[in-house]
């Protein structure tokens, strides 16, 4: 794997280049470290954090407005 | 580093059990033998020795290799490889054993140890490549030569990419793919979507509850504020301290909205505090008790009617009786003359029945004595009289069947007069008893009404006539009770309504305000924070995207200068191996498609060729792909080594031929070493290559010990 010909054809292209660059490290870590099974297990975590913030973000923002009416009815019937 | 694997010391390896030493010295060295006697465990040790794990697992797309491990199944020798080579700077060895982590590998020379497990992996990386390049150049694997006839050209691409030394690549880019990375931000979107929709279903529903609930209050939804509720909310405890002043009950404390966390609360408070006046109010409990007042009337008027009734009957029955039968003290006088009557019978019988005895007595002597027959003396007077015997038989008779039997009769007659009598005097008794009881039972109920119902009356009045007139009494107090009740009832209701409109209007104000909450959930921090993830995940998905197209590029780069470098050496072998005369001047050429590369194979003809091969030409060429790359790539390769593994397979005669041909012009700069159980090949090979040749025969495995070499 030429690992620095691939970065320096990242680096040919100025948009988000220290973002790829940084990405791409992840990733040829990760493929140092167990190959494609790591490189798939650091991806799909990386995508599954994302789910996982964004599902609490909706919880946060509609789930509370909901539990909010629950508790409005708990007090209700006290 | 030029190398040459000089010997190889194998135990507990695979098919290997004790160690066993493989000489490969010479320029050629021939592995033969049948399937399954350790051929192919000689060339895994030489991979296995160099790179450990890597060369098991699904990254070496080999599927034989999924679940392969090197140890020997028996367990019995511990499993070590170890392998010389020949460097210019001096041999080099290697050794290897299974540890973690894919350590266990010791490099040393001239005997002092150069590294070892992670530092003699990198060393490994460092000097000689990896698996992959090991793969593309200097070993070739049986299962590359066999795929590469399949058409499909995701697997033929695959198995050029491997050949090529490229898979790192593909297997790389291929695992990026399966992450699904293009397709991740949607989710973010989607996630954000959800939560559109629900703000906006759920302010539709507020919406529609609160036109429902306006047209029910008659109110514009506007109307209604905090104030209309303070406003309403003091309405309805004026309205509430009002019916309490007017009913004479003291109102509890928080009975204002302000008394209250919510309004909610202080509605159900005073819905509570007006309801309970239906049985705190004095109506109410005056109600009640007269409720209970002519309850208790009936039940004494009925329990008296009862007691009076039973008496008239018993007081019915003594009179009957005395009409019929006479009164007690007559029946008693009655009685009295009977048994003086049976006395003076009794004695009368005592009578007779002395006369009877003389008489009978005087008779029984005069027929003992043959006296008083005809005319003699009387002995009991003196005087003459005739037959006195015949006299004296007629008056016992006479006593005997007239006087003294009727006397009894008659005694039997007055007997079952007195019982007859007695007997009426008993059931007169009875009877009189029976009317005493129902009296006193009528005597108790009264008692017990009037101290139940503390009822004053004269003797002269009849008891329950004053009972059905207080009966009377009560029900009228008890209409104009409930009159006066129906009146706070509906007071009651109408205060019930205030609450349920204060209700109605409190819940159309619940609604605005979650309809201003919702409406403001899109200027919230974590709204804002979703779609600057949002945002960032699609930056991602396009910078993956970005690294998945500069892997492609440079792995068709390289694929494009390994292509162009080993062409002509392909192409030579090729023909040369092949001798196909359909096929002129095989060129091997490299399209893109889709992100994937397609390797294609031409003719002059500009013709793809793969699909006019033969089995045996494919497997020429996959061969010839392997040894033209190695060849034409000699210099970058530490390895002056090649590795075929039961290459001439599917081949007939003159393959075979041609390819130990070629087996001898690689062997003039490279370390040949080929494994085949095929004999004829095994000869053709010895015919063709003019280099020192070495044959290791593999006769004979035993599970105990390992292969038998020769």
């Amino acid at each position: 794997m030429k690992w620095d010909d691939i970065k320096g054809e990242l680096t040919k292209d100025s948009v988000r280049k220290k973002h790829r660059l940084a990405l791409l490290r992840n990733i040829e870590s990760a493929w140092n470290t167990g190959g494609t099974e790591q490189v798939e297990e650091w991806l799909l975590g990386q995508i599954e954090d994302t789910n996982t913030h964004a599902e609490n973000l909706k919880r946060q923002l509609v789930g509370t407005h909901e539990n909010k009416a629950e508790e409005d009815t708990d007090e209700n019937e006290d | 580093m030029k190398m040459r694997i000089k010997k190889l010391k194998i135990s507990g390896f695979r098919g290997f059990v004790a160690e066993r030493p493989v000489d490969l010295s010479q320029p050629v060295t021939i592995l033969y033998g049948e399937n399954a006697k350790g051929k192919s465990s000689v060339l895994n040790a030489i991979e296995w020795c160099l790179f450990g794990s890597e060369c098991a697992g699904k990254d070496t797309g080999m599927r034989e290799r999924v679940g392969w491990r090197p140890e020997n199944r028996l367990g019995s020798v511990p499993c070590r490889v170890t392998m010389i080579c020949q460097n210019p700077d001096g041999d080099i060895t290697f050794e290897r054993v299974p540890r973690p982590r894919n350590k266990g590998l010791t490099i040393s020379r001239k005997g002092q140890i150069v590294c070892s497990d992670a530092e003699a992996n990198d060393w490994v990386a460092e000097n000689i490549g990896n698996f992959t390049q090991f793969m593309a150049m200097v070993y070739q694997h049986q299962e590359n030569i066999r795929h590469l006839a399949i058409a499909e050209d995701s697997v033929k691409r695959n198995i050029i990419n491997r050949l090529l030394g490229l898979s790192d690549y593909s297997n790389l880019l291929d695992s990026l793919q399966s992450t699904g990375y293009s397709t991740f931000s949607r989710k973010v979107t989607g996630v954000r979507d959800d939560i559109d929709n629900i703000i906006e279903e759920r302010i539709f529903g507020y919406k529609e509850q609160n036109k429902v609930l306006s047209q029910a209050l008659k109110l514009r939804p506007n109307a209604i504020s905090r104030k209309l509720i303070e406003t309403e909310a003091d309405k309805l405890t004026r309205s509430a301290q009002s019916l309490y002043r007017k009913t004479g009950v003291k109102l509890g404390a928080r009975t204002r909205l302000a008394d209250h966390g919510n309004p909610h609360k202080y509605i159900n408070h005073m819905r509570d505090t007006v309801r309970a006046l239906q049985t705190k109010s004095p109506q109410s409990k005056e109600n009640l008790r007269v409720g209970r007042e002519i309850s208790d009337l009936d039940y004494h008027i009925a329990k008296i009617d009862a007691s009076a009734r039973k008496r008239g009957e018993e007081h019915k029955n003594v009179k009957e009786f005395e009409v019929k039968h006479g009164k007690l003290d007559s029946l008693q006088r009655k009685l009295n003359r009977l048994e003086q009557k049976k006395t003076n019978k009794e004695d009368e019988i005592a009578r007779l029945d002395a006369v009877y005895s003389v008489l009978s007595g005087l008779y029984n002597y005069l027929v003992e004595n043959q006296l008083g027959i005809g005319k003699q003396m009387c002995l009991a007077c003196g005087s003459n009289a005739n037959n006195q015997q015949d006299f004296l038989k007629y008056k016992v008779k006479e006593l005997e069947s007239d006087k003294i039997k009727t006397a009894h009769e008659e005694l039997e007659g007055i007997c079952d007069n007195i019982r007859l009598v007695s007997e009426d005097v008993r059931k007169l008794k009875e009877l009189e008893e029976r009317l005493e009881l129902a009296e006193k039972a009528l005597k108790d109920d009264l008692k017990e009404a009037r101290a139940r119902l503390r009822l004053t009356m004269k003797p002269s009045e009849a008891p329950v006539k004053i009972l059905k007139k207080r009966k009377i009494e009560s029900e009228q107090r008890r209409v104009a009770l409930q009159k006066a009740l129906k009146d706070l009832l509906s007071n009651i209701g109408k205060i019930e309504e205030s609450c349920d409109r204060l209700d109605k209007i409190v819940a159309v104000m619940d609604n605005k305000e979650e309809i201003e909450k919702l409406s403001s959930i899109k200027q919230h921090k974590d709204y804002k924070e979703l779609m600057k993830l949002e945002g960032e995940a699609d930056l991602w998905s396009s910078d993956i995207k970005a690294i998945v197209a500069a892997i492609t590029l440079v792995r068709d780069k390289e694929s494009r200068a390994r292509v162009a470098r080993s062409k002509k050496k392909v192409s030579e072998y090729f023909n040369m191996v092949a001798q196909n005369h359909g096929i002129k001047g095989l060129e091997m050429i490299v399209e893109h498609s889709r992100g994937y590369e397609n390797f294609r194979f031409k003719d002059a003809s500009d013709e793809d060729v793969i699909t006019i091969l033969s089995q045996g030409d494919l497997n020429v060429l996959a061969l010839t792909i392997f040894a033209g790359l190695g060849e034409a790539n000699l210099k970058d390769i530490p390895f002056q080594s090649i590795i075929f593994d039961d290459p001439s397979q599917s081949m007939g005669l003159h393959h075979k031929q041609r390819l130990a041909e070629l087996a001898n012009i690689i062997a003039e700069n490279r370390q040949v070493i080929i494994s085949t159980m095929d004999s004829e090949f095994r000869h053709l090979l010895e015919q063709h290559i003019t280099r020192p040749v070495k044959v290791i025969e593999f006769e004979h495995w035993n599970p105990n010990t390992g292969p038998e070499l020769k």
